[in-house]
């Protein structure tokens, strides 16, 4: 049974999308460690057939996603707090509580 | 009549790279090193980009004055959500010389060129840290100004322009009538991604170019650079194995007491 052509689209974009974040990735061995993982774990899917288990297996990659974008986010904004922030208030902005957040 | 928003992006070594200095300390490696937007001007497009949202602003006009891999930066502050952006290119390596003052002229020109209402810059680059540009901008133009921005209520309606300022120990809030030159501080808000379907769709938005001539401002150096140097490394510590020690040492090497 093939997958249906839609979710196939979105498996793929979410991919690409995953496989550009990635460039950037803080992980000593960097682009390939981070590259090497994506496939496994997309390939480790790919015989899934069942609408509702790829549903959620993209759900899951969706998450990730963001969960790249928060670290990336994060990251940056406690580097600058630490090089440029105030000294007297260094919590953290609404926004990127939000981000930390579990979903 | 909605408002025009000018946004101001540098293209600087991104801030996680270990800056390096060159042998013969003119300047500092710039050669494969990896270059993003500056964070504050990523902080400064997303203001104006969630005031466009929010509908107080009716376009957002990026400028980027740098060599013509700025245009890079551009387009990330295109996929970011600014409507279109003018590129004042100058000579790969000339932009180390490119100062404040020139900066602030350059876009002068546009802000009256484009009729904007608002400039929204960071409120200094990673690179030089200068913090210059907004002031002299302001200065330039006669027009008020509002630094060090973490939170700013734009008020299409009547013009105006509430900003909270982060000053030494406390938050200050000023009112001010547009147009106006407002710089971003770390806190104003997070910057959303330049996501991968984003950075594809901005390749269609338009990009301007002019050079410093076409905009009639002499962007050549008033300041020399002698040299850049790194800072002394830092001297590892020791241990004293007693008091008697430790006075000797503070009397005879560190000369305190």
């Amino acid at each position: 049974m093939t997958v249906p052509a839609p979710l196939r689209s979105r498996a793929i974009r979410l991919y690409k999308e995953l496989l550009f974040l990635g460039r950037d990735y803080p992980h000593p061995q960097g682009f390939p460690w981070f590259r090497a993982r994506l496939k496994r774990a997309f390939q480790g899917k790919a015989s899934l057939t069942d609408p509702v288990e790829i549903e959620k297996a993209l759900a899951h990659a969706d998450y990730v996603k963001r969960e790249i974008e928060a670290l990336y986010s994060l990251r940056k904004y406690r580097t600058m707090q630490r090089r440029y922030g105030s000294a007297w208030d260094d919590t953290l902005p609404a926004a990127l509580k939000e981000l930390h957040r579990d979903p | 009549m909605s408002l025009r928003v000018l946004v101001g992006v540098k293209r600087v070594i991104d801030y996680n790279v270990k800056i390096a200095v060159r042998g013969d300390k003119s300047w500092v490696e710039t050669a494969n090193v990896k270059h993003s937007v500056n964070p504050f001007d990523e902080i400064a497009i997303e203001a104006a980009v969630q005031a466009k949202e929010a509908k107080l602003v009716g376009e957002v006009i990026a400028v980027s004055c740098g060599p013509p891999k700025a245009q890079e930066s551009l387009r990330t502050a295109l996929a970011m959500g600014a409507d279109r952006a003018i590129h004042v290119e100058i000579p790969d390596g000339t932009e180390k010389t490119l100062e404040p003052l020139a900066v602030a002229k350059l876009f002068k020109k546009i802000a009256q060129d484009e009729k904007v209402d608002l400039v929204i810059l960071g409120k200094q680059a990673i690179d030089d840290d200068a913090n210059q540009t907004g002031q002299m901008l302001a200065g330039l133009l006669n027009w008020p100004q509002g630094t060090f921005a973490s939170k700013i209520d734009l008020n299409a309606g009547d013009k105006s322009l509430v900003v909270t300022r982060e000053i030494d120990g406390g938050l200050e809030t000023i009112k001010t009538a547009l147009p106006a030159v407002v710089t971003a501080d770390l806190r104003l808000n997070t910057p959303r991604f330049a996501t991968l379907p984003n950075i594809m769709k901005a390749k269609k938005k338009p990009i301007k170019k002019f050079t410093p001539t076409d905009l009639g401002v002499d962007v050549s150096p008033r300041l020399e650079i002698l040299k850049v140097e790194e800072p002394p490394k830092r001297q590892g510590g020791g241990r004293v194995a007693n008091v008697d020690e430790l006075i000797s040492k503070l009397k005879n090497e560190a000369k305190v007491i």
